[in-house]
């Protein structure tokens, strides 16, 4: 259920896009503190949740924020551990935000639970890769042994989802106004591009893929404190998601032309880090396989969004 | 609980949990289950009669004002109850999809006609269709040249509508007809409700592929009207169109989301049958996972669409979202029963097979009906990204 009304949310957005763009050496989370950022997440966990990470990614910013998100959700005692994320996981055991230099612990889930070990022994290198500008870690190398914390890693995994799904929506966003932004000014044959209907169509469903992504996310958001129903929403929301990029930069990156494949012009970089989040914690083309399996194996067809609930 | 209740208007969750126990434990209602028809016409009448069992119940009285024999209550109750209709495995009646779409309009634009004639449209005694395209006017709905003359106190109509929906059968038609100069686009429109009986009406119905009459071309040779039967305001028929297809633009998703569902319920079970003999063929199981997750996002767009016109808020050119969502779901469903039922669906003789076939084939409209995919693409464009328009320099 969401609080703030249109004008606040605005204002906040307007704020965290301040927050993402200040370079100064304080660090991401005194910036949020002196915005009074507790405050708005006590108020409306949705709305401000899927704000701050929409705004992390029309911003491709690469920050530890999902490590809260998940970890709170987890169990809020072991707030300031890292997170290892069970993706990536043919190039090394999986990956962490950012490198562990100020972390004690790292929690890494397991098919028994979650167990916490010394972050000290961590082998890491950068991920670099495809999206060489993130601070992503990847663990090479055996895990250290750690000890068993209790905590339910499927709901801090279904809260994860939400938090990267809403990231994905702000990557293809950006991405989208990029887009809108070049078809309006560059011309040929005496038009602007975006007055060509294959531009417009393209630019059009990208539009609809990023309201579908925002819809399911929202229906996730709606069954979030339903244990049951949470995990199977969540996957379905960044199930969208993940589809959504995918749907939207193959249009974005065509209609700028060859200058959507420089290094120097901005789009690349919302491709490469629309891609990465997707695997992160499931990528798209696995967790509808899992729905499909799951489907034929019994869980029921649910509707998840029922008409009557949450009207105003 | 009885469904006339009276704190059934103001507590939803009542209502539902109301509406589903009639449903499913209701006697009378198991000849609406698992049937399939022989005829469209068929199928409309008997399941005008689920409307009069529903009516005599109070429950899909709900959501329509006292004045046209309603209960009162909201939009969200309709919603609620075509939801629940499809979820206990029953159908939505077919002569509800008009009735959504024209309903609310008529009850906003001619209150008079609504009182009048909408009681017996909600006890399933009758149904209308919409004629709005023309063989001239599709996509291009300004361009339409039925025209509507006054005379005296009557309006006489001359002209040809196509691809009228239940067509065949209907008993009324609710028309956008010129009553402007030729050239005066959707300035000089006006909405007409014209009775099937009255003379000069002729109705050729149009099968489509798979052999169904879903579909109508109707002739009007100088029909006459009384004045009375103009739905809002002379040349004001622009704005009752508009306002009109907000609904069709939100319930019809949402109904077609709700029986999407229990089709990919229908779905798993075929496929469960597959897997136990022959296997799923190659890529299947995502496809399958790909459709139930789209008809849920389509459930969760729609809913937001569907509650924002229930507030009283308008529902603007965004809500072409809704369209190309559900064009997905029915065109992504259909191909993938299509391809899971394989030779049972190219050549299965059993009613359920020729159900999926005529299905498959009313699925293809999705793309077409209400405003084309191309049209819903173009409305983004213009009105919501704020592109160039087409074609200018």
């Amino acid at each position: 259920m969401t609080v703030l009304d249109t004008e606040a949310r605005a204002a906040v957005a307007e704020s965290l896009r301040d927050v993402f763009a200040d370079d100064s050496a304080r660090d991401l989370a005194a910036r949020l503190d002196e915005l009074g950022w507790d405050e708005v997440v006590n108020e409306d966990p949705e709305t401000a949740t899927t704000m701050l990470f929409i705004e992390q990614g029309r911003a491709l910013a690469s920050t530890s924020l999902l490590d809260d998100v998940v970890v709170g959700a987890l169990d809020p005692a072991l707030t300031g551990h890292g997170v290892l994320y069970p993706s990536f996981t043919s190039v090394g055991a999986g990956v962490l935000l950012g490198p562990v230099d100020d972390l004690e612990r790292v929690l890494v889930p397991d098919a028994r639970g979650v167990r916490s070990v010394p972050a000290a022994a961590l082998e890491l290198r950068p991920l670099g890769g495809f999206d060489r500008h993130s601070a992503w870690q990847v663990v090479v190398g055996a895990l250290p042994d750690g000890e068993r914390v209790a905590g339910d890693w499927v709901a801090a995994e279904a809260a994860g989802r939400r938090a990267v799904s809403a990231e994905i929506i702000g990557v293809c966003r950006a991405a989208l106004d990029l887009a809108v932004q070049y078809t309006r000014d560059r011309r040929q044959y005496g038009r602007p591009l975006g007055s060509f209907q294959a531009v417009r169509h393209q630019l059009a469903e990208s539009y609809a893929a990023i309201e579908a992504a925002a819809s399911a996310l929202s229906a996730a958001w709606t069954v979030s404190a339903d244990p049951a129903l949470a995990p199977w929403a969540a996957r379905s929301a960044k199930a969208k998601a993940g589809s959504a990029q995918d749907v939207v930069l193959r249009r974005t990156v065509q209609v700028l032309g060859a200058m959507g494949l420089t290094e120097e012009g901005p789009m690349h970089r919302f491709v490469e880090r629309g891609a990465t989040l997707d695997q992160l914690l499931g990528s798209h083309g696995q967790l509808v396989e899992q729905t499909g399996r799951d489907l034929l194996t019994g869980t029921p067809a649910h509707p998840v969004v029922q008409i009557w609930e949450d009207t105003p | 609980m009885d469904g006339f209740a009276p704190e059934l208007g103001v507590d939803l969750r009542a209502y539902a949990v109301g509406v589903r126990s009639f449903l499913t434990s209701t006697a009378a209602l198991e000849e609406w289950r698992s049937v399939h028809y022989e005829t469209t016409a068929d199928r409309i009448r008997h399941e005008a009669g689920l409307m009069g069992v529903l009516h005599d119940a109070g429950w899909s009285r709900w959501g329509w004002p006292e004045s046209v024999g309603g209960l009162g209550g909201g939009l969200v109750h309709r919603a609620t109850l075509y939801d629940e209709l499809a979820a206990a495995g029953l159908p939505i009646p077919q002569p509800t999809l008009m009735l959504e779409t024209l309903g609310p309009a008529l009850v906003r634009f001619a209150p008079h006609l609504a009182a009048r004639h909408l009681p017996a449209y909600l006890r399933g005694e009758e149904w209308w269709g919409q004629g709005f395209s023309e063989p001239d006017a599709g996509s291009d709905l300004a361009g339409l040249r039925t025209r509507a003359t006054r005379d005296g106190e009557e309006w006489v109509v001359s002209g040809q509508k196509l691809w009228t929906s239940h067509g065949e059968t209907a008993h009324r038609f609710v028309c956008l007809v010129r009553t402007g100069a030729p050239e005066s686009r959707h300035k000089g429109l006006s909405m007409v409700l014209v009775d099937r009986d009255a003379p000069g009406v002729t109705v050729r119905p149009i099968a489509i592929a798979g052999g169904r009459s879903e579909l109508a071309e109707v002739f009007y040779d100088d029909v006459r009207i009384p004045g009375d039967q103009i739905v809002g305001a002379v040349d004001g028929g622009w704005s009752v169109a508009m306002y009109l297809l907000q609904f069709e633009r939100s319930v019809y998703g949402w109904q077609c989301a709700a029986v999407a569902l229990s089709r990919v319920r229908e779905l798993v079970i075929a496929a469960a049958d597959l897997a136990a003999g022959s296997g799923i063929p190659d890529g299947l199981t995502r496809r399958l996972g790909e459709v139930y997750t789209d008809v849920m996002t389509l459930r969760a767009k729609s809913a937001q669409t569907v509650r924002r016109l229930a507030a009283g808020e308008p529902v603007g050119p965004e809500a072409s979202v809704d369209k190309v969502l559900l064009a997905a779901v029915e065109i992504g469903l259909y191909d993938l029963a299509r391809e899971l039922l394989g030779a049972g669906f190219l050549a299965g003789t059993d009613v359920v097979d020729t159900a999926w076939r005529d299905e498959w084939w009313y699925s293809r409209s999705a793309t077409i009906l209400g405003g084309s995919s191309e049209i819903q693409r173009t409305i983004l464009a213009d009105h919501v990204l704020r592109l160039p328009k087409e074609g200018v320099a």
